[in-house]
């Protein structure tokens, strides 16, 4: 099945190196014009080394925040995305499956409407995915039976999933139609815009943790891909092993929805570019995953940032750039699903 | 042949990051020295500041003299087109073709820049960081936690001073009284306050005599379909509010879809349209083109009317200054006996106040024929 995919060796370091250079450069784009010494002098020296403090604040508050949270967001949503994919063992699955963008949709929507400022509502959002895949995690553990709930847990998740975003809309429908109602529609679009360097580096603790924990999995993930009695035939506890799974991935992704709202399309897609490139072993598959949806992620991230005077809404950029790009990557690979 | 494949694809990975980086910068490159006065040379102004509280309670530190200003959202940027156009660095959106003929070209050709507050395109910090830039201002009718963390936002990533303003219907005297010291229009900023006080005061005191037996009920009618309202909950039924009409769609949700069944079922006595760009016209001929709604009194009556809209709409949004004269064409309409407003006159006295804009009859004539 993965015929050449010793030749592929050097894909993952290249792409690795085509991230670390996409993150330097980024830092070097934006509307404002900011010299490649003056980038320095601010990133290094600060204020106290005479640089221009419009550049320093520029880099400090905008673009730094900007390229951290790109990183965190795509690696994310796409190490999610592969995790969800190898033990749903469905291609379709992205990481908002378990309801995930849902729960925090509604979270940050009822936190909008109380009134809370933003740390309030990245926190509510927070806790609104979790709650959303816990409810979904026992609910179908209450309706499967047997062992095997992969089936169970994408039915309540659909279920849960509407439920929850049938609720955005009756908060948007009461919602006052100045305030609240563009404040969701807002951030459920989904923005890099307003971080901060803070925001970064809070949401950067559960998500790396998370991706550890994938990380550390990923042999194992190789067997869940297998049938149910198989991998248990193999030694590995199915059940424990979704469940790690599943809560890895939830805390990461609801880390970043909750900062940067819903950004669709990355974990959906990213997996299967990383599939074509590495091919579907885990070994390969989930850091490339990660590096490829980190390295994506900033370049439409640098093209809202440096493209438009008005930034345009991620969720957007995603899919307008990402889909032309996957239909070229289907026709090269030409391989069957 | 596999080795290939993969090369391709890692290729155009690196063309599409080269392409990103290089799009940007040269567009950069080539549209920022006409319009950037901060990235020249010039020597930088050690220019004294000012502590002062703004209308939520927060300490903020402006400049003496603010030269360059930026409206966080619409709301905010009708205010300070009013008060001090002159020093607007931007738009939020592009003014439409009819409201730029009662415009002076200069400020309604300034450049968009997007919302920092509210709905919107989103701003560009490192866009907005090209103009000259002293102070940011927010208006909002509710100056609540929300509203002070946006404008801490705006403060730490811009690096400018973001002041709050409390701006809702009752109150815009004193939002003026807050904003013209800063901006240095204090004469000004006390004629648009007292011009709005005395609005408010006058329609309240029209309210006041009107028998509940005599008030209007109104439906207002949005979208193409004139099927959207605002319900009694909404914010934007202020000026109905205020006129003494009573709203029929009752209800706490603001902005809602509604049947046309449900309008027959209320009857309404009046309609009034509201209407962004060409939705006027379809909403109108939705509305008077038979059908149901024959069965309205409003539509048997020949009551339908369009709120004239120029240059920003006189009922709702944004929810600023512009509804001050919606005030008083609404009562006229809804209560002739009762307003004894000369139409044309206090349109010529509005606009020559608030948009600095000296209306002929004809075109006042015009602006009021919905």
């Amino acid at each position: 099945m993965d015929r050449g995919v010793r030749d592929n060796r050097w894909v993952l370091p290249a792409l690795f190196v085509l991230l670390l250079a996409a993150a330097v450069s980024s830092l070097f784009i934006g509307r404002y014009p900011v010299s490649v010494p003056e980038a320095l002098g601010a990133l290094l020296g600060g204020r106290r080394a005479g640089t221009d403090e419009t550049v320093c604040r520029i880099m400090g508050a905008s673009r730094l925040p900007r390229v951290a949270a790109a990183l965190l967001a795509g690696s994310a949503l796409s190490a999610a995305g592969a995790s969800y994919q190898g033990i749903f063992k469905n291609p379709m699955v992205s990481p908002s499956l378990l309801g995930v963008s849902a729960g925090a949709g509604l979270g940050a929507a009822v936190g909008i409407v109380a009134g809370f400022g933003g740390v309030g509502v990245q926190g509510m959002a927070f806790g609104g995915g979790l709650l959303a895949v816990a409810l979904v995690y026992g609910g179908s553990r209450m309706v499967s039976s047997k062992n095997d709930m992969t089936l169970s847990l994408v039915l309540t998740g659909v279920v849960v999933g509407s439920l929850f975003s049938s609720l955005i809309a009756l908060l948007k429908y009461l919602g006052d139609a100045y305030d609240d109602l563009p404040a969701i529609t807002f951030w459920l679009m989904g923005s890099l815009a307003g971080i901060t360097l803070r925001d970064a580096a809070i949401t950067a603790v559960p998500v790396i943790a998370g991706i550890i924990g994938l990380c550390l999995v990923k042999w194992r993930m190789n067997i869940m891909t297998f049938s149910e009695e198989e991998a248990l035939a193999m030694g590995v506890d199915t059940r424990r092993m979704r469940g790690f799974v599943i809560l890895c991935a939830t805390v990461i992704t609801a880390s970043v929805v909750s900062v940067c709202g819903t950004i669709g399309w990355i974990g959906l897609i990213v997996p299967h570019m990383a599939r074509m490139l590495v091919g579907s072993d885990f070994w390969r598959s989930l850091p490339a995953s990660i590096v490829l949806g980190a390295l994506l992620m900033l370049l439409i991230d640098d093209v809202s940032r440096g493209l438009f005077a008005t930034a345009v809404p991620l969720g957007i950029l995603t899919s307008i750039i990402g889909t032309p790009f996957f239909f070229y990557l289907l026709m090269k690979g030409k391989r069957s699903w | 042949m596999r080795n290939h494949k993969t090369l391709c694809v890692l290729a155009v990975l690196a063309i599409a990051l080269l392409a990103g980086c290089a799009a940007p910068a040269a567009e950069t490159a080539q549209t920022l020295p006409e319009n950037t006065p901060a990235a020249t040379s010039e020597p930088p102004s050690v220019s004294e500041t000012v502590t002062i509280t703004d209308m939520a309670g927060r300490e903020v530190t402006v400049p003496v003299n603010v030269d360059h200003v930026f409206g966080a959202n619409t709301n905010s940027t009708v205010m300070l087109y009013t008060l001090t156009p002159e020093k607007m660095i931007a738009w939020n959106i592009k003014p439409d073709k009819a409201a730029m003929a009662y415009m002076d070209p200069g400020i309604a050709g300034l450049p968009v820049l997007g919302s920092l507050y509210g709905s919107g395109k989103e701003s560009n910090i490192e866009e907005v960081l090209t103009y000259p830039l002293d102070l940011v201002v927010l208006c909002d009718p509710k100056a609540n936690q929300r509203v002070m963390d946006a404008a801490d936002g705006i403060e730490e990533r811009l690096g400018i001073p973001a002041v709050v303003v409390k701006a809702d219907m009752g109150n815009y005297d004193e939002a003026y009284a807050f904003l013209g010291p800063i901006l240095g229009a204090e004469d000004e900023a006390a004629a648009l306050g007292a011009y709005c006080r005395d609005t408010v005061a006058y329609a309240k005191e029209k309210n006041a005599i009107l028998r509940d037996e005599d008030r209007v009920r109104v439906y207002y009618a949005r979208m193409d379909d004139g099927l959207t309202t605002e319900f009694t909950g909404s914010p934007n039924g202020r000026v109905l509010d205020l006129c003494g009409g009573i709203n029929v769609a009752e209800g706490e949700v603001s902005s809602a879809e509604v049947t046309l069944e449900q309008v027959v079922a209320w009857n309404p006595a009046t309609i009034i349209i509201g209407h962004i760009g060409a939705e006027r016209v379809a909403a109108y001929d939705a509305i008077t083109g038979g059908g149901l709604w024959d069965e309205i009194d409003a539509v048997k009556e020949g009551a339908v009317y369009s709120v004239p809209r120029l240059p920003f709409n006189w009922f709702d949004r944004p929810p600023s200054v512009n509804r001050i004269i919606g005030v008083k064409w609404l009562g006229n309409l809804l209560y002739p006996g009762v307003y004894d407003c000369d139409m044309i006159a206090e349109v010529k006295a509005f606009f020559s106040l608030f948009y600095h804009y000296d209306l002929s009859d004809e075109e006042a004539a015009a602006l009021l024929d919905s």
